[in-house]
């Protein structure tokens, strides 16, 4: 795991020397070109200079044994010789060495004399038998360049130091609204999750906030929900478990022979209560995580065909049992078994399972003729754990849920009315029937 | 003992009133906020136990009548939802205690003498007057340190008495602390069993105040 802060600045820097280096590239090349030719331009003009002074007469050259050389270590300065034709050393400056600087040609050329290379221009002095030869040291010009070079990357380095610090102040403070919303998220209250504040000068950040609110807000709701089903499931399984448990200590404590059978009976009731409860909410569970369902699994069945294994009840009217549905079997089941058994639980003499062509288009209806349900409880119905106050007591209060559900989930409506019989109405709307 | 059950569950409330019974309270069964009301405005009761969630309301409105009406009944409330939340609303609406679902029957009923206690005052279980000691928990009397045999009926009126040794207390109120509603009472069934216990404990240990109803010495 590597800093932002370090990675954009190691980035910096890179890029900073990579340019500043490649300027003193150019800049060194560019010298050099301009030095060597500044300097051979000074070659040609001293040796000019010589050749005019022994052409004209002026200078007449007198051969002599050479003076031994003096100064070849200080060769600085401008070396010149002049050579006859023939091959003897005529005269030459102080700094020149005692060996031809170079070889009997006219023009440049470049010669390593005692470990010391020589830029030379040759030329021949018109009309006489002499050679005249200027050069200069090469060690002499690439310390010229050298210097020019050293001079413009000594205050390149201190910039890049210089630089650096800039930089990493610049990035610490520009990176602060970042380290801000860190620190707001971490030091955060876990149980509230309060949302976070929109920076005001770092608009970069808005849409993380916003998605990171938008998904807290989410996590905050689903919380809630689980909390207050967690509440609610609680509620309705300690219920059932303390009347089995004080049941079993009346049977366990009594002499009344009668009063432990009834106890006894009660306990086996409310072992099967709670039995159904458990089984409808493990249903209700998968049925949450298993929505939303493939649409693949869907199969064109008929009404009477998806009725066949639960219609179990003589009261239960059919009506449009050719009319086929097109559901995932499986996760329409609840739906059917469900409404079923609620009917059944409330009906007095009919229930009612029946296709109805309505404006928009065809209705599933399930209804029954019993006591039915006041007008505003029918709203809280599909409700997880509600139960109307004239509802049977030994219900779960999870088979409207769990058919809801997965009318939800086949991309249908689920509907509550007060039914023409007495009862309770149904209507699953938008479900695709044919 | 006259304790008030409230409770919708017909499983548990049929345990509470079975259990109870048997634990030598009088038990009075009621399953919704209504009924209690109108039972509390006509029968004193010295505890009641009620569920939080009823059908036509909450527990605690029932507490919220209790202590409105100043009436000296304890309060134990009754509930599966165990947020401490909850827990404290409950406490600081009056209630004397609360136990949570499921509960032990024996355990209730120790909460239901503990509070009972501690609303008339009292350190420990043992009542005593004179010569006479009780112990409602093993429903056992002695007499100069030796163990008196007494009825169910003799031992409620006895400790009855001894709870509130300074007040006099009429047939009816006896009645009401014996007997639940469902009880055939006989015209003089608490004459009978005073005089029951004047012959096990002595004929001056129960005084008759004319007119009004019967005292300790």
């Amino acid at each position: 795991m590597t800093s932002m802060r370090l990675r954009i600045f190691l980035v910096l820097i890179l890029m900073t020397s990579l340019v500043w280096g490649g300027s003193v590239v150019w800049v060194q090349l560019q010298t050099r070109a301009e030095v060597q030719r500044v300097l051979d331009r000074r070659l040609m003009e001293s040796a000019g200079m010589v050749s005019s002074l022994i052409g004209e007469g002026q200078v007449v050259p007198v051969i002599r044994p050479p003076a031994p050389a003096t100064g070849l270590g200080d060769g600085q300065k401008l070396s010149c010789q002049i050579w006859t034709l023939g091959g003897d050393l005529v005269a030459k400056s102080n700094s020149a060495p005692t060996q031809m600087l170079a070889t009997s040609e006219e023009g440049f050329s470049q010669r390593t004399i005692n470990g010391e290379t020589w830029r030379v221009y040759t030329v021949q002095v018109p009309r006489t038998p002499y050679w005249v030869m200027v050069g200069d040291s090469l060690a002499v010009r690439d310390g010229l360049v050298g210097s020019v070079v050293q001079g413009l990357l000594l205050p390149a380095l201190l910039g890049l130091v210089v630089l650096g610090f800039l930089i990493w102040g610049a990035l610490d403070a520009g990176l602060r609204p970042v380290r801000r919303m860190a620190a707001a998220l971490v030091g955060r209250d876990t149980k509230t999750l309060p949302p976070l504040d929109l920076p005001s000068d770092a608009s970069e950040l808005h849409p993380v906030v916003h998605a990171v609110n938008d998904l807290m807000a989410r996590v905050m709701a689903a919380r809630q929900r689980e909390t207050e089903f967690t509440a609610a499931a609680a509620h309705e399984l300690r219920t059932p478990l303390a009347g089995i448990r004080i049941q079993a200590q009346v049977a366990a404590s009594t002499s009344d022979p009668q009063a432990r059978a009834d106890a006894l009976k009660l306990i086996q009731t409310s072992v099967d209560r709670t039995a159904r409860l458990v089984t409808n909410l493990l249903t209700l569970a998968r049925e949450d995580e298993a929505s939303p369902l493939n649409e693949g699994d869907r199969r064109w069945l008929t009404l009477g065909d998806l009725l066949a294994p639960l219609n179990t009840d003589k009261r239960l009217q059919i009506i449009g049992s050719e009319r086929t549905l097109h559901v995932v079997p499986a996760r329409f089941e609840l739906v059917l078994s469900n409404l079923l058994t609620n009917a059944i639980a409330h009906a007095h003499q009919t229930i009612r399972i029946a296709i109805e062509d309505q404006a928009d288009g065809p209705v599933l209806i399930v209804e029954d003729d019993g006591v039915g349900v006041s007008p505003d409880e029918l709203s809280k119905l599909g409700q997880r754990f509600y139960r109307p106050a004239n509802s049977r007591s030994d219900g779960s209060g999870l088979g409207l849920s769990i058919a809801k559900s997965a009318v939800i989930a086949h991309g249908a409506k689920l509907g509550f009315t007060a039914s023409p019989l007495g009862g309770l109405r149904i209507e699953i709307h938008e479900l695709a029937i044919r | 003992m006259r304790v008030l059950v409230v409770e919708d569950d017909p499983v548990i409330a049929d345990g509470l009133r079975i259990g109870l019974r048997e634990r030598g309270y009088v038990v009075e069964l009621l399953h919704t906020v209504e009924e209690a009301l109108a039972a509390l405005e006509t029968t004193p009761f010295d505890a009641a136990i009620l569920d939080l969630g009823l059908p036509d309301g909450d527990g605690l409105d029932v507490l919220r009548f209790i202590r409105s009406k100043a009436l000296d009944t304890s309060v134990i409330v009754l509930t599966a939802r165990d947020h401490t939340v909850q827990r404290i609303e409950g406490l600081d609406t009056g209630a004397d205690d609360y136990i949570v679902k499921p509960f032990d029957l024996d355990e209730l009923a120790a909460r239901l003498r503990a509070v009972r206690r501690r609303n008339l005052g009292l350190y420990e279980n043992f009542v005593t007057h004179g010569a006479v000691k009780v112990d409602p928990v093993s429903r056992q009397v002695w007499q100069e340190n030796e163990i008196m045999l007494l009825s169910r009926r003799e031992f409620d009126i006895l400790y009855a008495l001894m709870e509130r040794p300074s007040q006099v207390l009429s047939r009816s109120q006896l009645e009401e602390r014996l007997y639940s509603w469902q009880e055939d009472i006989g015209s003089n069934a608490v004459e009978v069993h005073i005089h029951n216990l004047r012959a096990k404990l002595g004929s001056t240990f129960i005084r008759t105040v004319r007119g009004v109803g019967y005292t300790l010495q």
